[in-house]
């Protein structure tokens, strides 16, 4: 398979992964489109160490992955206190702080 | 470069004392200041044997300065300057020495001693500059420490206006004489004095002006009689030994550049003003004003024996005034001491039994004014009546003036320490300590030597001796004195005298009040409209400011929604807007 064809399934799964971001009002759903994104982007980069023969990329979708963890769990300790405040998880009724 | 610490020591004191003065005592600031100035003297007399072996003038090039031919910092001396110094130095020490004791109780009495160093140094770099620009910088000094001193009690409004008032009408002669030095430079190329050729009358005019400013002659001399408000001892370091003297000495200077014609017009301004000055110190009944007026008529006789050509006369009247006005205010200041500030002569009287020593201090001075022999005054006033012999209407003010002179003096006398006391602060009163009297017994012993030593060709003033004078002269101007002592005893042996007759001599000639009632007026008219126009403009200014910024936060509030989607939406389009920028590029 030819890199490019990699590199279109990323871009494909990174748009759909900032769609969701986007356009979701759940912030659940939102955390898991930041997945799809940088899962996305973690594709992009263990293809190109492949094709070119060199590590660098698998070292870093290792760094993505560790950050992701790291995202996802204080994402999820804000989406929590989010729920607490305001009993649902709509990110919209989150707006206290509008100008 | 014993020149380069005539003015340096002083220097050197008042920045010391500025910086350092809070942690010293009382007492060791004055001694400091004192001492900065007696080491001045010192270098000074250390020069003397040079310079009156060699005559010529002793050169201390010290620095660069501006791109102006001749405006280095660089200062000569002379021995006519060296008389300047050797006095300013000698009375100025024994004036710090008397303050220790006059201020002893003051708060800010190390300000008070920085300041006074600061005014002495400013002074000799007046008497020894080698050139206008930096002369001009000891004048502004001058005029600055003035300020300072006369406004040293700072708690009194009146003090603070008559400071403001001194520095404002010097600041008139200080901007003609700018002026004057801007067309110097231009016409001659270089404001070295020695090498400046003979001036226009323009130039001569400006220059002209800030002598009369600074000297308190007709018509911006006054300041002076405000100025009393300082304290006693700065009058009289003001009226002897620095500041008033300054036109005289500057006339001194520049007597070879400066037009004859203007020359003579500055020595009418001095005979009218010497006379105007004397008739309003014989009404005025405050101590310290007659002296003040007392001062600038006396600075009228120097000029007008600087204006005649006449340099010794007009240097020797000027060194024995002030070592006689220097006695009168240094005993007007023990009264004052003595009395609790019992200003009002008319309130005072028989000071003469209660306190002897200041008595005689006084009287040395007062013989001084008065022109009896032997004190310094009747052989240099002379000296200036010879030098107008040959233009008799000057012969005439001159002589009218001494006799005018002698009256007041008289006047002054007898009511402060003869007749009876008049007040309970008179009759309690008692002599203030070695620390103010030796300097006065100091000036008084001075100024009975010096005009006999001078006369006698002991002590060599650097510009020729005493011209030979007819002999009526001095017994016209002895009988006058007399004369006019004796009518001054008689008339107020008796005290105080009705003097509503002497009114508007006692005013001044009511000129400082038509200053009040038009200069005054339109000037303060002038900064209103200033100060409304700068209002208006900040304004104008400050609300276009305040109007930009709000509209340009409402503008951007709205992108703050508060919602998270939108957010995220901008920094997509952000995102991606970037991107684009940099594939394209």
């Amino acid at each position: 398979m030819p890199l490019a064809a990699y590199e279109l399934l990323g871009a494909l799964l990174f748009a759909l992964g900032a769609m969701g971001v986007v356009l979701r009002a759940n912030a659940l759903s939102m955390l898991i489109s930041v997945e799809l994104m940088l899962n996305a982007v973690n594709l992009t980069f263990v293809a190109a160490a492949r094709q070119y023969g060199q590590l660098d990329g698998q070292v870093i979708s290792f760094f993505v992955i560790a950050v992701a963890a790291a995202e996802v769990g204080v994402g999820l300790a804000i989406v929590i206190d989010v729920a607490r405040r305001h009993t649902t998880v709509d990110v919209d009724a989150a707006s206290e702080l509008r100008g | 470069m014993t020149l380069a610490l005539v003015v340096a020591a002083p220097l050197a004191g008042a920045i010391f004392l500025a910086l350092f003065g809070g942690y010293l005592g009382r007492r060791t600031s004055g001694t400091i200041a004192a001492g900065a100035i007696v080491v001045s003297f010192g270098a000074a007399a250390a020069m003397a044997p040079v310079l009156l072996a060699r005559g010529g003038s002793i050169d201390a090039p010290i620095a660069r300065w501006l791109p102006i031919p001749g405006a280095d910092f660089h200062l000569v001396l002379d021995l006519t300057m060296l008389a300047v110094v050797l006095m300013i130095t000698a009375v100025s020490a024994l004036i710090a020495i008397y303050s220790i004791g006059y201020l002893a109780g003051d708060r800010g009495i190390q300000r008070y001693f920085a300041a006074l160093d600061l005014f002495v140094a400013a002074m000799l770099l007046i008497a020894v500059a080698s050139n206008l620009l930096l002369l001009f910088a000891g004048w502004e000094l001058v005029g600055l420490c003035s300020y300072l001193l006369i406004g040293h009690w700072r708690g009194r409004p009146a003090a603070a206006a008559a400071a403001v008032k001194a520095f404002v009408i010097n600041r008139i002669g200080d901007a003609a004489f700018l002026v004057g030095i801007f067309l110097v430079i231009t016409g001659q190329g270089t404001v070295e004095i020695a090498s400046i050729g003979q001036l226009s009358i323009t130039t001569s005019v400006l220059i002209l002006g800030g002598a009369l400013a600074k000297s308190a002659q007709v018509p911006l001399h006054t300041w002076l009689p405000d100025a009393m408000e300082g304290p006693t001892p700065v009058s009289a370091l003001i009226h002897a030994a620095t500041m008033v003297t300054a036109g005289v000495v500057l006339l001194i200077r520049m007597s070879g550049p400066l037009s004859d014609d203007v020359l003579l017009v500055a020595a009418i301004i001095g005979a009218i003003t010497a006379l105007g000055a004397a008739t309003v110190a014989t009404a005025q009944t405050d101590l310290k004003r007659v002296l003040a007026w007392s001062t600038i008529s006396q600075v009228g006789l120097m000029f007008t024996a600087a204006g005649v050509g006449a340099i010794f006369a007009a240097l020797f009247h000027l060194v024995s005034h002030a070592l006689f006005k220097a006695s009168l205010f240094l005993g007007a200041g023990s009264v004052l001491h003595a009395t609790q500030d019992e200003i009002d002569i008319r309130r005072l009287g028989g000071m003469a039994r209660r306190t002897p020593w200041t008595a005689a201090g006084f009287v040395a001075g007062a013989l001084g004014l008065a022109a009896i022999p032997p004190a310094a005054g009747f052989f240099s006033k002379e000296a200036i009546a010879a030098a107008a012999l040959d233009r008799p209407y000057l012969l005439a003010l001159i002589l009218l003036t001494s006799a005018v002179s002698a009256f007041y003096a008289a006047r002054l006398v007898t009511l402060v320490f003869l007749t009876s006391p008049r007040s309970d602060r008179a009759s309690s009163a008692h002599e203030p300590g070695a620390v103010m009297l030796l300097p006065l017994v100091g000036l008084a012993l001075g100024t009975m030597t010096l005009g006999v030593a001078v006369a006698a060709g002991a002590i060599d003033l650097g510009v020729g001796a005493l011209a030979d004078a007819p002999p009526w002269l001095g017994a016209l101007s002895l009988a006058l004195a007399v004369a006019a002592v004796l009518a001054g005893w008689l008339l107020y042996r008796g005290g105080p005298r009705d003097e509503t007759v002497l009114a508007l001599a006692r005013s001044g000639y009511g000129i400082d009040a038509l200053y009040g009632r038009t200069a005054v007026p339109l000037f303060e008219a002038i900064a209103r409209a200033l100060e409304l126009g700068a209002e208006r403009t900040n304004g104008m200014v400050l609300d276009l400011v305040a109007r930009t910024a709000m509209s340009a936060s409402s503008a951007a509030r709205r992108v703050q929604g508060g919602y998270l989607r939108a957010y995220e939406t901008l920094l997509l389009a952000g995102a991606v807007a970037l991107l684009a920028y940099w594939s394209i590029r």
